[in-house]
Formats: C-alpha cells, sequence, structure tokens
C-alpha cells in the first residue's frame, strides 16, 4: 500500500506540473492571479482539470469509498428487503416486538435502554406496513447479533 | 455558519470530497459513514433513520417517491440526524414535511437535519462562486438544480444564503403562497412575504398557475402582490421571477427588491 500510495503522489505532482507547463513560478498570490491573466489562463478550467485528475487518480485506490463496488452498497438492502414482513401481526403485537428487539439490541450495543416511546419517535402514528418495514429491519439487526426472534 | 452547515462541511473533508461529482454518489457516502440505504414503500413518511449503537444504522426512503432529487434531498436529511445525533438511540420517521429546504424557522431537529442536508448537497465551496458571480436570476437556479441533482426548492432556497439582495424564494400552490425562504438583506429590510394568503391575480406565478404562459425573466410587478407592507411609496414595484412546475403543479418565484418600497413616513 505505501509503495502504491509513493506512486499514486507521483503521479499527482507529474500530472500538476503538466499543467504548469510554461514555467509559471510566482511568489505572491497576486503575481500568479497577474501571470495567469496574461497568459489568458481560465483559472476556473485550473481548478476543474485538477480536481479530475485528482478524481482519475483516486479511482486506482481501492480502499477509497468512491471505489466501493455497487454490489457492496446493495447487499445489506437486499438482505433485509429478503426477510419477511409480517403484515399479518396487529399494530399491537408489531409494536410490542419492535420495543423488545429495540431495547435488547440498545442494551448489547450499551446504549442506556429508552422506553419505546422515547426511542422511536412516531412510533404510535406509524402505519401497519411501516411499523412491519421496521419491524424487518429490526429483526435484521437482532439476527446479526444472535438474538432469537418470535416465531410469528 | 450554523451547526448543521459546520458538520456538513466536516463530513465533506473527512470523506475528501472535492468535486459536485462525487456528490451524486450519495449511497457510496452513506455506506462510507457506517449506514446503508434501503428503498421500500413506506405509507406514512418519505424516510426513516432506524439508529441503534453498536449496529448498522438503515436510512430507508420511500420507494414511493419516484423523483430523484426529491428522494437524494431526504437521505441527505436522514444523513444528517446520523451525524448530529450519533451513538444515539432512535427511529426517525420524517414525513414530507419535515423533510423540505424551504424551513428557516422553528429550531428543531427537522430543521436542522434539513440546513444539513441543503449545506451538504450544495456546499459552498461548490455554488458559491456560481451563486456569487452571476446578477440575481432564476437560470442560476435552475443551473445549480441540474448539476447538482437537486430539486428547484432546494436550489432556490440555497441560493438566498448567498444572496446579498433584498430577495425571497417563493412557492405557491393551488392558488395560495405557501412558504418563502428570505435573504439576510431581506429580513433586516424588515420586508415579509404574504405567505399563507392568495397569490395576487395578474403576478406572474398566479398566471402560470392558471396555465397562461409567460416570458422566463424578470417582470416589476406592483410591490402589494408579493409583500405586506402596507405603507408602500407611490408605484412601489418588486421584481418577479417566476416559474412553474408541472410535476408538482406549483409555481417557484423569485421576488427581487431592488429599489425602496417603503415610504417611512407614511402612518
Amino acid at each position: 500500500m505505501g509503495n502504491k500510495s509513493g506512486e499514486n503522489t507521483q503521479k499527482a505532482i507529474s500530472e500538476l506540473e503538466k499543467l504548469f507547463i510554461n514555467d509559471l513560478i510566482p511568489d505572491t498570490a497576486e503575481e500568479a492571479r497577474e501571470l495567469l491573466a496574461q497568459a489568458n489562463i481560465d483559472t476556473t478550467d485550473i481548478k476543474q482539470r485538477g480536481r479530475e485528475i485528482f478524481r482519475s487518480i483516486l479511482a486506482e485506490f481501492d480502499d477509497d469509498w468512491r471505489n466501493i463496488p455497487d454490489e457492496e452498497v446493495k447487499q445489506e438492502p437486499t438482505h433485509i428487503l429478503k426477510l419477511k414482513l409480517l403484515e399479518s401481526l396487529s399494530r399491537e403485537e408489531l409494536i410490542s416486538r419492535i420495543e423488545s428487539i429495540f431495547e435488547q439490541l440498545a442494551a448489547i450495543g450499551g446504549a442506556k435502554a429508552v422506553a419505546g416511546g422515547v426511542a422511536n419517535r412516531n412510533l404510535i402514528n406509524e402505519s401497519k406496513e411501516d411499523l412491519a418495514s421496521l419491524l424487518r429491519q429490526l429483526e435484521y439487526l437482532a439476527d446479526k447479533k444472535d438474538i432469537g426472534r418470535e416465531e410469528e | 455558519m450554523k451547526k448543521p452547515e459546520v458538520l456538513a462541511n466536516h463530513v465533506i473533508d473527512k470523506l475528501r470530497i472535492f468535486t459536485p461529482e462525487d456528490l451524486l454518489l450519495l449511497e457510496k457516502i452513506v455506506l462510507a459513514r457506517g449506514a446503508v440505504v434501503v428503498y421500500e414503500p413506506l405509507q406514512g413518511s418519505e424516510a426513516r433513520l432506524l439508529s441503534i449503537p453498536g449496529n448498522r444504522p438503515i436510512i430507508t426512503v420511500s420507494s414511493n417517491v419516484t423523483y430523484l432529487p426529491r428522494q437524494r434531498f431526504s437521505i441527505a436529511h436522514e444523513l444528517g440526524h446520523l451525524e448530529m445525533h450519533r451513538n444515539q438511540l432512535h427511529s426517525i420517521s420524517c414525513d414530507a414535511d419535515s423533510i423540505t429546504p424551504l424551513s428557516f424557522s422553528k429550531p428543531d431537529i427537522e430543521v436542522e437535519a434539513n440546513q444539513f442536508a441543503s449545506s451538504f448537497l450544495l456546499p459552498k465551496r461548490f455554488v458559491g462562486h456560481i451563486f456569487e458571480e452571476q446578477d440575481p436570476s432564476f437560470s442560476v437556479i435552475q443551473e445549480v438544480a441540474d448539476r447538482f441533482a437537486v430539486s428547484l426548492s432546494a436550489a432556490g432556497s440555497r441560493y438566498m444564503n448567498f444572496l446579498e439582495e433584498p430577495a425571497a424564494f417563493v412557492i405557491s400552490k393551488r392558488g395560495r403562497i405557501l412558504r418563502f425562504v428570505p435573504t439576510d438583506s431581506f429580513l433586516k429590510a424588515d420586508l415579509f412575504i404574504r405567505v399563507n394568503e392568495g397569490v395576487e391575480q395578474d403576478s406572474m406565478a398566479e398566471k402560470l398557475l392558471r396555465g397562461v404562459r409567460v416570458r422566463p425573466g424578470w417582470h416589476d410587478v406592483p410591490a402589494e402582490y408579493w409583500l405586506t407592507e402596507k405603507n408602500f411609496m407611490r408605484g412601489a414595484r418588486v421584481k418577479e421571477w417566476s416559474f412553474y412546475s408541472e410535476r408538482f403543479e406549483m409555481a417557484l418565484s423569485l421576488i427581487w427588491v431592488d429599489e425602496d418600497v417603503v415610504d417611512e413616513w407614511r402612518d
């Protein structure tokens, strides 16, 4: 990684040097602006080109977030949506299960257990479908923490 | 600078976002910040954040909302909740009224999340020069909305943070003025838009809402069409540039008070 990073830095420097091919080496910002104006150089264009170069260099870094594969972005959402939506439960059952899992997960995560009504702002106002969707997501998180789920 | 904007800039710095194009990768940004985005058909809300310490936070966006700029604003809004209240336990459901770029009062967590979303999707470092280097116009709002994949409402509201002139960005629908976002100088001049009142007949916005075609550009209209002030100078006028959004069936207006309109000596 170190060598790769060094190579990339070198590449960035050489690409930037190409932008200043006329050896414009001013001492002050004012001098730089004057030189650029004299040479009829569009600074906005330089900025844009500089950004594009850095962007293309970053594309070579495996650990940069820009290079996360699309499949990885979709991975967890796909798992969540594959889980069964417990729409047959009543509102009360949904809320009860939500509060139960919420508190168990909170306890594992070290968060102070907060009464469901406070932690889940608007929970009472949620539609039944939205409660089922919330429960499904909580069950997904619970599965990952090996918290047993109740059978329907 | 307000706290949500400071935080939005912090996230942008942390992720080394240095081109507007990076901001289009919103789901990757969310993942880089430790959360995931799920799309499913929510009924009562447009977006939700589920955050439990020790677990990956989940941002849910309603797939019933198909307008991409709206989805992006919702994701950024929930990211704002997450960034502002990290390591806190919550499930926050946000409806259409909570997620709006058109809020400048009521400092509550929803307004803060909206301010975060505006500052994050339209950061000063990218939009500042676009907004500041041009004369006031609706065209600059359209240019920014297109380039940054945000709605005209989001771009217009954000524009008001940069415009030095006394101006306001106004939304009207079904014949009524719904909301507005003013510039600082508009507020300092004690001006106020006739919000919750009917759109004045013969204003450009009213014509557009009626389906009448209007030439795009500035139109001089009587000041009382838009402002609540009663002590107007005789013949006081403001500039109006309105645009009709077919998708949302509403008029978006830029109102620019480019001359003194109030007679301070009148009773």
